[in-house]
Parts: C-alpha cells; structure tokens; sequence
C-alpha cells in the first residue's frame, strides 16, 4: 500500500469512524451511514489539507466513494 | 444623503438597513422532540441553536414596516422620499396584491412604485440588483427600500426532519440610494439552475394544488431536499461570486468582507474555506436565528453593520441561493455616510 494510499484510509477513517482496515474501494457514501452531507463537506476540506491540494468545486462534490476519491486526487497530481 | 454627491456620475448603493425578528424563541429541543430528532441532532447537522418564529397575530407587513422604518431613519430619509419599493418574498400578507404594495399603505409611500419578486433565498440580492438597476436607469429615482421577508414556519410541517430543523422568520430591509462616484454597486450576477426546480417547492395554493389549500391539504407544507440544496449551493455560489467580482474587475482576494444566505452554518463554513476565505471576514447568524429565507442577507447585513464590522470603502460581497435554484451575488464598494466626517 502506498503511502498515499494509507493516508487516504486514514483521513476517511478518522472521519467516518470507519477502522482504516476496512476502508476499501467499496466504501462510498451508499455504504457508510456516517458519510452524510456535512461528513461530505469535511471529508473535501480535511483531504484538501492533508494532501495539499484543492479540487474543482464540482469534482468535491461527486466524488462519492473511495475510487472517485483516489482519482481526484491522481487529477490533482497525487502519486497512487 | 451626502449633498455633494452627483447624480450623473455618483454611484448606487446602500444608504440605510433595518431587521426585526419575532420575539419568540423556539430551541432545537422543541423542534427535536417534534421532528422525533435525539437531541442535538439540529446543531450538528446545521449550526443552528435556536430560532425566532412568530406569533399568531404576526403579519409579513408589520415586521416589513418595522425593519423599513429603522432602515428609513439609518438611511435619514423618510418613507414619502422613497420612489420605489421592493417586496421579496413568498410569504406576503396575501397571495396577492403584492407584500410591497401593503408596506407602501403602511408606510404612507405615496409616490413610490411597489412590487414583489420571488427569487426565494436570494431575493434580497436580486432585489438589490433590481433597485440599483432602476436607479441607474432612471435618474428620477433617488431612493428604492429593498425588503426581504420571511414567515415561513407557517409553512412548516414541525415532524418533518427534512425541513422543519433549518428555518426561522424575520425581516430584513435596505434603502438604496446615490452615493458618491467609486462607491456603492459594481456588479451583479444572478443565474439559475432549473434541473433543482423540484428541490425545494411548496405546492400547496398554487394554481396547480389549488384543492390542496392550506392549512391541511396535500402538499401545503414546505418540502426539501437537503442533499440537493447542499450540493448546489457548494458547487454554484463560488461560480456566482466569482462572476460578479470578475464584472467588477476584482478578484476573491481584492474583496474585505462576505454576507452570505444564512442556510447552514457548514455549508458557509465550506464555501469559506473551499474558497480559502478566513473567517474574519463574514458574519453568521444562522446559530442564532436558522435559515431566514429572504431575509437571511439582509439581517446578517444589517447586524453586521451594527456591530461595524463594515468600514467605508470595503468591497462587500453579498451571495445567496434560492429555490428554483436561483444563484447571484453582487459586488459593492461600501458607502457610510458618517466616514471621515461626512
């Protein structure tokens, strides 16, 4: 697992008091009760900090589980 | 009004703001134990604490005439020097006439022209849009008082969850006048994105559920959306400002101070920092007061000149969203009269 990767998992684990171990490319919002819509907004923001970068405001907003999640980030230049 | 300003080449802006709320509170207990919430639902999901709703006997255009009144007296103006009103609502006393045309009656505005618009949560600033347009139009016109009202828990179901947690009533009123050249109004921008119509609607006692009357019909509550409301405004309120400050020939960076629709105190918190905003630079009322509606702006304006978090020559961006989903923002160098010994 990159170290990108193990990030990722942790930022979406704190948030969503998810155990990192089970954050996978299944989690998404249809899976996770906590991933509401202000869990949303922190989850963009807290990502944006972590990883030092910021998304196009549409993108923020679709991207919807994890896959999305390390796409976005790939867009944004970080390495998977 | 400054007598050196020049009504050629003066601009149009801001001369005066009032509000009114309704006295009573209702907690986030009440509206959880309604709602069938567990109790702090409300505040975490929203930042808001508490709201004002009104009694009974409460009437749109008595907190209209309240809130235009003070707005009349900051402005130092009375209502027989205004020549245009502008009701934004959808809440007035009666489906029709119009809600500026009773505050018209009430205030005595005898040579003002009066009508509403509905542009919903944003309708304070396009009504402001409307006025400055007007009065840069027609160099006949001096004054426009801009009012934005809300009594929307008459049309609240109190169990829905979806709907009842954010809103409160209140009154918010701005009179625009001229101001001296650089100052005042520089741009405007409003947009909407109809794909969202369904999002946020009250059906009942329109002409297409008009058996659906109030006040036990079908669809004669408020209905909402929150996932779209959300998404929208994140997405579509940054493009709004940046449309209108790139109008203005400014940027995000150039602007001193933000009054944004007071419908969540996240969803702010967000566009602030998506937008890499710091925080001193707005002012939030929605823990206070909920989601005013069209009054939202106008209050959180009027309270922030209060506490003069305003100073002359500021450039003050004020955006909303409202139902439909209608976007806009207006860019505006701020005037006060009493700077600099004026």
């Amino acid at each position: 697992m990159s170290p990108n990767e193990k990030k990722l998992r942790l930022v979406l684990s704190g948030l969503l008091g998810v155990p990192s171990d089970r954050i996978s490319d299944e989690t998404s919002k249809e899976t996770v009760d906590a991933w509401d819509s202000v869990k949303h907004l922190n989850i963009v923001l807290t990502l944006e900090e972590q990883f030092g970068v910021s998304f196009d405001e549409q993108v923020a907003l679709e991207m919807e589980n994890v896959p999305q999640i390390r796409t976005a980030l790939i867009n944004c230049g970080i390495a998977f | 009004m400054d007598s050196t300003v020049n009504r050629a080449d003066g601009g149009v802006g801001i001369l005066g703001l009032g509000s009114y709320v309704p006295a009573r509170i209702m907690t986030n207990a009440e509206v959880e134990a309604s709602t069938g919430l567990a109790p702090g639902t409300i505040e975490q999901k929203t930042g808001i604490r508490q709201r004002r709703v009104v009694d009974d006997d409460d009437t749109a255009s008595d907190m209209a005439a309240a809130a235009a009144t003070e707005a009349l007296n900051h402005a130092g103006i009375t209502a027989s020097e205004l020549d245009l009103i502008l009701g934004c609502t959808f809440s007035a006393d009666y489906v029709m006439p119009a809600l500026a045309c009773k505050i018209h009656q009430v205030l005595g505005a005898k040579k003002a022209g009066a009508f509403d618009l509905m542009a919903n949560c944003t309708a304070f600033q396009v009504g402001l849009s409307v006025a400055s347009d007007r009065l840069k139009a027609d160099p006949t016109l001096n004054h426009a008082l801009v009012v934005g009202a809300a009594i929307v828990s008459r049309y609240l179901d109190w169990t829905d969850p979806n709907s009842a947690i954010y809103f409160g009533d209140g009154v918010g009123a701005a009179v625009v006048g001229r101001v001296p050249a650089g100052y005042g109004f520089l741009a405007h921008e409003v947009f909407t994105h109809s794909q969202a119509y369904e999002a946020v609607r009250l059906r009942g006692g329109s002409s297409a559920r008009l058996n659906a009357a109030r006040p036990n019909g079908v669809n004669a509550y408020l209905e909402m959306n929150g996932l779209d409301v959300w998404k929208f405004a994140a997405q579509y309120q940054p493009v709004a400002m940046r449309r209108a400050l790139e109008k203005a020939g400014k940027t995000l960076a150039d602007a001193d101070f933000f009054i944004f629709h007071q419908a969540n105190f996240h969803l702010i918190d967000y566009i602030m920092r998506k937008l890499k905003i710091p925080a001193d630079k707005t002012f939030i009322n929605v823990g206070e007061l909920g989601n005013t509606a069209e009054a939202s702006m106008a209050i959180a304006l009027t309270e922030a000149v209060r506490q003069k978090r305003l100073k002359d020559g500021d450039l003050v961006v004020i955006s909303g969203v409202g139902a439909g989903f209608t976007f806009g923002a207006s860019v505006m160098r701020w005037y006060d009269p009493h700077a600099g010994g004026r």
